[in-house]
């Protein structure tokens, strides 16, 4: 009786871990895959910086924008301002 | 009693027969030191390589490729740097010609032709006589032609993955970065020119290994390199060199910026450039090159900063002091001329630099004498490699000065008959810029390991070689060239801005003798004088419509200069 109880409990647990490692694996897999697709964005969004932070990117959007050039430049001393 | 010594002696009464036994013995510890030595460089050092060698011979391995480290710039103002080199997956197309009919072939090269841009007819050709397992038709598809053959469903057509070196801004900083290329061979992938070739073993990291049972070892990563290079100084230099260069109609040019305190390289450009995403559509590889390292040339009146900066520093001369300038002197057998060669009388140190007056170089030269002029040449470090962490670089030639005739003398203290790279010269007025102190150039800010560790480079002096007085007093009298002399066109209105012209002949390459139809613009200078935040060269190669530095590459370096200052925020300081 003994021995059919502890052959059932260890079956119990055999299952239940096997359950465990079966559900895990399932999680680190989708863990992995949402890992790789995170990655991907991220690397999508460093080149999309990496283009807007282009000196060329920002002439083109400040032409399209009519800014001008600052290019007389004042700048301020403390002897210029009053300091209180 | 007495005992015979028979052991056989020579001459000298030596024991040869002892000394052979040893002569045999020490060899034979030789052999097996040696032996031993193999096997631990076999057997310890490189265990892992030869493991992995066979086993994947075996096919029971293989290697998991590393990511290679990424390149920045490091976007001194700001605090995101910015990524000019990274790894990206591409799609390419291929097709598996054993899955194919010859109407499928047919309707795939139709298909294929207008996303491709490549004729039908073609395309077809090459799927015959190709290979039938796997015969890749384009790389690096582009996101929408991707998605548009993946939707064409096309019997024994496939799109695959690869991993490319990607360059997102393109043109820029090209020849200081390199590419990834192809080793002689053409079997493995390497980087080639630039930071991509000289901190190879730093980017590429180390493949990992798997077995068949599963992965036993992971890639290492390669280490991420952030270059001291600025993006909008960068951009700036290489937007006003190309518009120099094709306003002169000159053939190149060059423009290197530096932090003068520290020897950080800010913008290095040369034209013509190359897309370092397109590298194999270039004609000619010397497109690659960085010239600011590797070509040299005689650099013409720049150079007399140095011979005046031997006059001052050995008070062989002081800014007021003068000499008598008869438009031209006799060295030897042969007559130097200024560039305008009418008497000017007596003349100051100040003006030679301001009128750029070769007699009056000569004259410096001749009072410091041979030894020591050559001795500064040598101290400012001309004749070696600057050790700039970029390959390619050339030393120089100096071998008219190991001559003793006056005349080489005289040549090299005006800038010819020697010959110098444009980072030398950087390096060089390193030491006139900031206080006598030169200061070894730089492109590596620093390089970060995987596990986020980081290998700072720290600035290098390479030793006091004016003093501080003659410095000054140099930087003063470059002022005056810009304020009054040849210089004018390098100014910015509100700064002390302190420079050198320098018109170079151009040596003919097939006899000897100078090319009258060719000269190279040179000008070196840095502001603001006293707190000096950039030293700058800029060097434009045989301008077809101007004569004089003056007017090719002075008003490149006033244009560059105007736009570091205001970008730096740098208050005027007059």
């Amino acid at each position: 009786m003994l021995l059919l109880s502890m052959i059932l409990g260890l079956g119990l647990v055999y299952v239940f871990s096997i359950n465990s490692i079966a559900t895990a694996n399932y999680q680190i897999k989708r863990m992995s895959t949402q890992l790789s697709q995170l990655d991907n964005t991220h690397k999508d969004l460093e080149l999309k910086n990496s283009t807007l932070q282009s000196v060329a990117t920002i002439q083109a959007e400040t032409s399209q924008l009519n800014l001008i050039p600052a290019d007389k430049m004042m700048y301020l001393r403390d002897d210029n301002v009053a300091l209180r | 009693m007495r005992f015979r010594d028979n052991k056989p002696k020579d001459a000298g009464g030596n024991y040869s027969y002892q000394l052979r036994i040893f002569f045999v013995l020490g060899l034979v510890t030789l052999l097996f030191a040696s032996i031993i030595f193999r096997l631990y460089f076999v057997e310890v050092t490189s265990h892992r390589n030869y493991l992995v060698q066979a086993a994947t011979q075996h096919g029971e391995l293989t290697l998991i490729p590393a990511v290679r480290g990424e390149i920045y710039l490091s976007n001194g103002k700001k605090a995101q740097p910015m990524l000019v080199a990274t790894n990206v997956d591409k799609k390419l197309v291929f097709v598996s010609g054993k899955q194919m009919t010859d109407s499928d072939r047919n309707l795939a090269a139709n298909k294929l032709a207008p996303i491709l841009g490549t004729a039908a007819s073609d395309l077809l050709a090459k799927m015959i006589s190709g290979n039938q397992n796997y015969l890749p038709l384009k790389h690096q598809l582009s996101d929408s032609d991707a998605q548009t053959i993946q939707s064409l469903n096309l019997t024994g057509v496939h799109l695959d993955s690869e991993e490319v070196r990607f360059y997102p801004q393109g043109k820029l900083a090209s020849q200081v970065l390199g590419f990834l290329g192809y080793s002689q061979k053409g079997d493995t992938k390497l980087g080639r020119y630039g930071v991509e070739q000289s901190y190879e073993s730093e980017l590429a990291g180390r493949a990992g290994v798997k077995s068949a049972t599963g992965t036993e070892q992971g890639p290492i990563a390669g280490d991420d390199i952030y270059l001291t290079l600025d993006p909008a100084i960068q951009y700036e230099s290489q937007q006003v060199l190309d518009e120099t260069v094709q306003k002169h109609g000159a053939d190149s040019g060059s423009v290197v910026v530096i932090n003068p305190k520290t020897g950080a390289v800010l913008a290095m450009a040369n034209y013509p450039d190359f897309d370092p995403n397109n590298y194999g559509k270039e004609t000619d590889p010397a497109v690659y090159n960085n010239n600011a390292i590797s070509s040299d040339y005689e650099p013409g009146s720049v150079f007399k900063a140095f011979t005046m900066a031997a006059g001052l520093n050995e008070n062989a001369v002081t800014p007021q002091s003068t000499y008598v300038d008869l438009g031209s002197i006799q060295v030897d057998d042969r007559v130097i001329k200024n560039s305008d060669p009418k008497p000017r009388g007596v003349q100051t140190m100040t003006q030679v630099l301001d009128e750029s007056l070769n007699t009056g170089a000569v004259y410096v030269q001749q009072l410091i004498g041979q030894d020591k002029f050559k001795e500064y040449v040598e101290r400012f470090g001309f004749g070696k490699d600057t050790g700039v962490d970029l390959p390619g670089e050339n030393s120089g030639k100096l071998k008219q000065l190991d001559s003793k005739g006056n005349i080489f003398y005289a040549n090299a203290s005006f800038g010819q008959g020697i010959s110098v790279t444009p980072i030398q010269l950087i390096e060089a007025y390193t030491a006139i810029a900031d206080g006598g102190t030169m200061m070894k150039p730089y492109v590596v800010d620093r390089v970060v390991h995987p596990d986020g560790s980081t290998a700072q480079t720290n600035p290098t002096p390479l030793g006091q070689v004016l003093n501080s007085a003659a410095a000054s007093q140099l930087s003063a009298m470059l002022v005056d060239v810009v304020e009054n002399g040849h210089g004018k066109k390098a100014g910015v209105a509100g700064y002390f801005i302190g420079g050198k012209t320098g018109t170079a002949q151009v040596a003919f390459t097939d006899k000897s003798g100078y090319d009258p139809s060719k000269n190279i613009g040179t000008f070196i200078g840095f502001g603001p004088v006293g707190d000096p935040a950039f030293l700058m060269l800029v060097r434009i190669n045989a301008p077809k419509d101007v004569a004089f530095a003056e007017s090719s590459a002075a008003p490149a370096f006033g244009q560059i200069a105007t736009f570091i200052l205001n970008y730096l925020q740098i208050p005027p300081t007059r």
